[in-house]
């Protein structure tokens, strides 16, 4: 709640840019607006003349609105767009079964007795990069839901090293898959058509694992992006609103 | 501020305003952290009232130039658990400071010079 929930609303409605962005705003001006008003109590004025003060010192043109949001739209990335979308319930259902589907469908993949006969050695920097987003999903919820930093762009900060670990395990396997075809090809030239069929199953064996470990790789790390994504923004909205409700 | 690649640089007459808060700014950011609100009030008080800046037309300017790198914002909490920012000098900003003043110092001698007064 802010004495100044007016002046913030009329920014708010007169910024065009994405809630979190938004939210950083107005948690500025916030703090800045109340100290402002303390500086004039301690001038001697009483709290109506003080915010009254305060609040004509605020008074943003729609010129300064517009100026500001166009400083701040190049900022304004593909996640806070994107994640800003999903809302409504159905479309959060949608996105949790997405998810099921990716467990189930890894789990039965994995657990496959024959998945692990071959291993394509690009599998393991795929792992590590699994392992880090793993870690680097912790420590993100660790932040939003129990240490609860000062500064709200911390909340959103490194976000988009997910999408990097992403976008870097799928690069891999591609690699990878390019790497083992040349490989075969080799050696299917040496070894002669009798060896064809042994060497195409083992291809098949090790691209294959290393195909499917690098998608649900990618895939996971980009949901658990989008989720993450999702929750900042929730966390970023509630400190906006707080600022809008009327003292 | 227009920087020729021999010669100080120079205060372009298009740009006065611009680069006229950004250099006022800088300025008082050199002696040290400042919230965006002191920062107006400071400059109206050093100036005596020559100077002012509307709060509403602070924050693009202060945005802009925390984009650029000139200044840095940090969140601070304090004893009030409220959330507040705090902006302060970089290392680009000092010498964009740096720069700014021998480009006014230019600038004003050039002004004098044209209206045949002495700079003061």
């Amino acid at each position: 709640m802010s004495r100044f929930a007016g002046v913030l609303k009329k920014v708010s409605d007169g910024l065009d840019l994405p809630q979190p962005t938004r939210s950083r705003i107005l948690l500025e001006m916030a703090g800045d607006l109340e100290d402002l008003y303390e500086h004039h109590r301690g001038q001697g004025l009483d709290e109506d003349q003080a915010a009254r003060r305060a609040e004509e010192a605020f008074a943003v043109s729609d010129e300064a609105l517009k100026h500001l949001a166009r400083i701040h739209e190049r900022n304004s990335g593909l996640a806070e767009r994107v994640t800003r979308q999903v809302g409504t319930w159905w479309e959060k259902v949608l996105l949790v079964i997405w998810l099921l589907a990716v467990i189930l469908v890894s789990e039965a993949v994995v657990t496959e007795v024959h998945f692990f006969v071959i291993i394509s050695p690009f599998v393991w920097p795929i792992v590590g990069l699994a392992l880090a987003a793993l870690a680097f999903t912790l420590w993100k919820l660790y932040q939003l839901f129990l240490r609860k930093p000062t500064d709200p762009r911390s909340f959103r900060s490194g976000l988009g090293a997910l999408l990097f670990l992403a976008a870097a395990s799928l690069a891999i396997s591609v690699t990878g898959f390019f790497y083992h075809l040349r490989w075969y090809a080799f050696q299917v030239w040496d070894g002669g058509p009798e060896k064809m069929f042994g060497l195409l199953s083992n291809w098949i064996l090790a691209i294959s694992s290393l195909m499917i470990i690098g998608l649900l790789t990618a895939i996971f790390t980009a949901l658990v992006w989008f989720l993450l994504a999702g929750l900042v923004a929730r966390a970023e909205n509630r400190q906006a609103a707080v600022l809008l409700a009327p003292a | 501020m227009n920087q020729p690649a021999n010669g100080p640089p120079t205060v372009e007459i298009q740009n006065l305003s611009r680069d006229c808060h950004e250099a006022l700014l800088l300025a008082l950011l050199a002696a040290g952290p400042h919230h965006g609100y002191q920062l107006a009030l400071e400059l109206e008080q050093k100036s005596e009232g020559a100077f002012r800046f509307n709060h509403g037309t602070l924050y693009p300017i202060l945005h802009k130039l925390e984009q650029v790198g000139l200044i840095r914002g940090d969140w601070l909490d304090e004893q009030t658990k409220r959330k507040r920012k705090s902006y302060s000098l970089t290392e680009a900003g000092r010498t964009r400071l740096a720069r700014q003043i021998e480009a006014w110092r230019s600038f004003f001698f050039n002004f004098f010079s044209v209206i045949g007064e002495e700079t003061p």
